[in-house]
């Protein structure tokens, strides 16, 4: 089994990262669009099968609606285009990775930040066979940006840790980075995972939104335990036959 | 054929089900419709036993996949359909075992054919 962890070394590998996440950013703007404007485009498609199937309609008038279906079948199609055009494909073909070995290497990377700053660091992941198919350093950037919002969030407090756990739940990876803080305020709740919603002075409010999409693409999901007494975002990944 | 047969349809968007609710009962389709995922638990607590599920993914208090998986606790029989405006390549590896999707905008008479296939013993 291949254990690979992330590589940036070369400037050309920034490169593409910085690339890939300007396309990412794009895919997730046309996803958002897609489902924004499918559904409103299904109305009008049903809209007429209603008026096609409750009424009679001379032949030019049925042309016409015709017409409006198919140039609404267009605009979905554009939207579907945007999308593929926006598909993250760094030339490479995914990798099989060991998540736990994937995590602590990751989070190695932030540990001496984290000490300047006088945040405690828990990793917790358990010794075996995590294997996951995916593009390692999309993994990364989702991992970066909730350790990155989670530093951000105990800065200021008292009492400063971020804890990193690996679990598993029946046909999932479980990923839970929890941290300090006393959890997101319900006013902010349904918001965060919106591009451009920030509530950082400095922030760009892309990091929850392209971590979202980049863990749809992997078939999982990225949610907030509202149950956890501490600020708790989980990332549950399928654990596919193939890896 | 389908008289008999009770469909329960998640769909968050009020104009959708109003022009569904009038295509349904046309195709001989007998349908409840529900706008969000607790209102479609509710109805089955009620005593509603739909024999297909179809459901938009994103929900506004749940998604697809966990409502699909909650009803089938208690009906493992229970035949799913997602309808979603928005699907990516892994979109198959989101859903439960057994689910069939479609993806919005779709023409009735294509839901309709896939309702009739999906509910075909």
């Amino acid at each position: 089994m291949a254990k690979k962890a992330p590589q940036r070394k070369s400037l050309k590998d920034q490169e593409e990262v910085l690339k890939a996440g300007q396309l990412l950013a794009l895919g997730e703007m046309a996803a958002g669009i897609a489902h924004e404007i499918n559904t409103p485009l299904n109305v009008i498609l049903s809209q007429i099968d209603l008026l096609q199937v409750e009424n009679e309609f001379p032949s030019e008038c049925k042309s016409a609606l015709d017409k409006i279906a198919s140039t609404v079948e267009s605009i979905s199609s554009v939207i579907k285009g945007l999308k593929t055009l926006a598909k993250v494909d760094t030339n490479h073909a995914p990798e099989t990775i060991q998540l736990n070995d994937f995590i602590e290497e990751t989070t190695k990377s932030y540990s001496l930040t984290m000490q300047h700053l006088g945040i405690r660091l828990i990793v917790e992941v358990p010794d075996g066979d995590f294997p996951f198919v995916c593009h390692p350093w999309q993994l990364g950037q989702v991992i970066l940006n909730l350790v990155n919002n989670a530093m951000d969030a105990v800065r200021k407090l008292e009492t400063k840790w971020i804890k990193i756990e690996l679990g598993r739940e029946p046909g999932f990876y479980v990923i839970r980075v929890t941290d300090s803080g006393d959890g997101i305020p319900q006013q902010h709740l349904h918001k965060i995972m919106t591009p451009f919603y920030t509530t950082k002075k400095t922030g760009t409010g892309l990091g929850l939104s392209l971590s979202t999409a980049i863990v749809r693409e992997l078939a999982g999901t990225l949610t907030v335990d509202t149950e956890s007494a501490h600020t708790r975002f989980e990332v549950k990944l399928p654990v596919t036959s193939h890896a | 054929m389908l008289e008999n047969k009770n469909i329960l349809v998640v769909e968050d968007s009020e104009d959708l089900i109003q022009i569904w609710k009038r295509l349904f009962p046309k195709a001989g389709l007998n349908a409840r419709f529900v706008k969000t995922g607790q209102d479609a638990l509710a109805l089955v607590a009620e005593g509603f036993r739909p024999d297909l599920l179809m459901t938009d993914y994103y929900l506004p208090d749940t998604t697809g996949t966990e409502l699909i998986e909650k009803l089938r606790a208690s009906n493992e029989n229970l035949k799913a359909l997602v309808v979603t405006g928005n699907s990516n390549s892994n979109f198959k590896d989101m859903l439960p075992e057994n689910t069939d999707y479609l993806v919005k905008p779709v023409r009735f008479q294509t839901l309709h054919e896939k309702l009739l296939e999906i509910l075909s013993p």
